[in-house]
């Protein structure tokens, strides 16, 4: 009982989930606007009581349950990304949008629904048996499906969320059909044991188990060729939504990825090079070439999102102790980088309704500011020194230049360069394109100003400022420790 | 080898299924119609078919009855074994309850408990 302390930010995320969805019931329609600033600061709490959390580690439920110095990493990144994608929708659903879009639905089982997925990955990656890392998968899962199909009247929605809960279906079916095999072969549901049973196996069940689990985690990671519903989903979805399911499930993939191949193959993990690198190469190459031809910024966003996942493949080759802290650097800054680039998407479409690529022509005259932070944040993703996207690809490229993959480091240093060309297609109708005469300019919405300005100085300075790296590699030292 | 088994235990399983259809084909007299057309109503005289358009209402009810269903098949064991896990286990099923009764103060606020 005296451990109880590290489950608190999920405790307190899921009362912040059911505050908001009971005061939803009891608000008058004026009043309902107060919702998202209390999942905001909900969120802000959790954040707070992670922050000061001592000491990190602790188990709990008979060890089903744990803490650790990695979890409370991505813990703080799961709430820090739901917090920017509460208050990114605070405009669309408050109808403070100038084109507002129809069938929103209720605001408090939005956040509600938001605040679920967050537990649900705050579980996942402190889950340590194969049943919790299920059932916290789908906690994670299924909200982000019905925030995909959360316009009604949409027929670009509902297509969304069809097909991610068809293909989410599937992709989790691989995956419990894995876990049933390995239950069969280790007799244990605990993931430890489970890894300690299974270093030495080498039966055609093992690799069938090892064969389905991997393509779940790579349908979750949106790793090729596992990647087909991303396109589709991050387009139909309400925009808000797509930003927060390009980062938030990005990093709960990540997350799921981790329990995976550290904790349940941790030893195997060195002799599946050749296989992660082959990934890694054909993930970013065809999400580069495929994001040229976009003309739907979402869709480009996507299939950007898409390669990103390629980089993050990179950090698991080679030796752990680096791998790991520059895979938790780089989602960081993915993070950071993609939600200050999602802001502005979702900012214009509120205020012009509009998501081709070509309507951003002239955005530097009628908006400089924004569009001079919509610059910095694609620059970012392109990896262009001194932002911080530059410093991630650079960790995570010196260990696929360590482990000997000399090839895929030229391979992933020509994606860099096919990525800097379509990033700055955007930039090209910002900046180079004359602005659309007749149409009204966009006026500046203060909530997601806000939010854009502190996202981009953290974008810009977090490749600069070394705390936060070191920090992390702290972390891993101590995680990897209690690996063994 | 070990998967023998498995392959043995497909096979016993095909030809359970095929098996029973087989042997009533053979068995059992063959005289359609009369009542046997008739839906099964738990014994009672159905008044008319059974393809008819049932109101969307019943979807509701269904799962509205889910949770208090949840609720008392997590409550059987637990009350079985209620003197050893004491005042934790109260306070635990409390909540328990609480995240329930939530569920259908939603139901009950957003009406699906009018028939409409």
């Amino acid at each position: 009982m005296t451990t109880m302390n590290i489950a608190y930010p999920e405790i307190i995320v899921i009362a912040t989930a059911f505050i908001v969805l009971v005061a939803d019931l009891f608000m008058t329609e004026r009043s309902r606007a107060a919702l998202a600033p209390i999942a905001a600061l909900g969120l802000l709490v959790g954040i707070a009581v992670t922050a000061t959390l001592t000491p990190v580690t602790g188990e709990l439920l008979g060890g089903r349950f744990a803490m650790d110095p990695v979890a409370w990493w991505f813990k703080i990144v799961f709430m820090l990304a739901s917090l920017v994608a509460v208050i990114m929708s605070m405009d669309t659903l408050d109808g403070r949008a100038r084109v507002r879009p129809r069938g929103m639905g209720f605001r408090g089982e939005y956040y509600w629904i938001m605040l679920s997925s967050v537990v649900g990955m705050m579980l996942l990656i402190s889950a340590r048996d194969l049943v919790t890392l299920f059932v916290s998968l789908e906690i994670a899962t299924l909200p982000l499906m019905v925030l995909a199909a959360w316009r009604r009247d949409d027929a670009k929605s509902g297509e969304a969320g069809l097909k991610y809960v068809i293909l989410g279906a599937l992709a989790s079916a691989f995956i419990v059909y894995g876990f049933s095999i390995l239950y069969g072969l280790a007799r244990s549901a605990d993931l430890n044991e489970i890894a300690r049973a299974v270093a030495t196996e080498k039966s055609p069940a093992f690799l069938l188990a090892v064969a389905l689990v991997l393509a779940g985690t790579g349908f979750k990671l949106t790793m090729v060729p596992f990647h087909m519903w991303a396109a589709d989903v991050y387009q139909g979805a309400p925009t808000p939504v797509t930003a927060y399911l390009s980062v938030a499930s990005k990093a709960a993939g990540l997350a799921f990825a981790f329990q995976i191949l550290f904790r349940l193959f941790g030893d195997m993990l060195p002799q599946w090079g050749a296989l992660i690198a082959l990934f890694a190469a054909i993930t970013m190459t065809l999400g580069n070439v495929v994001a040229i031809v976009q003309h739907n910024i979402k869709r480009f966003m996507a299939f950007s999102a898409i390669s990103q996942a390629g980089y993050f493949l990179l950090g698991f080759l080679g030796d752990a102790s680096e791998g790991v802290p520059a895979m938790i650097f780089y989602l960081l800054v993915y993070v950071v980088s993609n939600l200050a680039v999602f802001a502005c998407i979702v900012w214009f479409a509120n205020e012009t309704g509009k998501e081709q690529i070509e309507d951003y022509r002239g955005l530097s005259l009628t908006n400089p500011l924004t569009a001079l932070c919509m610059m910095i944040g694609l620059f970012s993703l392109a990896g262009i020194p001194p932002l911080s996207g530059f410093v991630g690809k650079f960790f995570l490229f010196s260990i696929a230049s360590k482990a000997g993959c000399h090839w895929l480091v030229a391979v992933a240093a020509v994606n860099s360069t096919i990525s800097l060309y379509y990033y700055l297609r955007v930039v090209r109708q910002m900046y180079i394109e004359p602005a659309d005469k007749e149409a009204q300019p966009p006026s500046p919405s203060t909530s997601i100003s806000i939010t854009v300005a502190i996202l981009t100085i953290v974008v810009s300075i977090l490749g600069i400022v070394p705390t936060i790296y070191q920090h992390i590699h702290a972390a891993t030292i101590t995680w990897l420790a209690s690996l063994q | 080898m070990e998967y023998l088994f498995v392959l043995a235990m497909v096979g016993l399983a095909a030809s359970m299924v095929a098996g029973g259809l087989i042997v009533a084909r053979l068995v059992a007299p063959h005289k359609p119609g009369g009542l046997k057309d008739i839906p099964y109503e738990c014994g009672e005289q159905p008044i008319g078919q059974a393809w008819i358009q049932f109101n969307v209402g019943y979807y509701l009810f269904g799962l509205l009855f889910l949770v208090f269903d949840v609720e008392a098949a997590l409550m059987y064991p637990w009350a079985v074994v209620f003197r050893s896990v004491g005042l934790a286990g109260l306070i635990e099923m409390a909540i328990f309850v609480l995240v329930l009764i939530i569920g259908l103060v939603y139901a009950w606020r957003k009406g699906v408990l009018e028939w409409v």
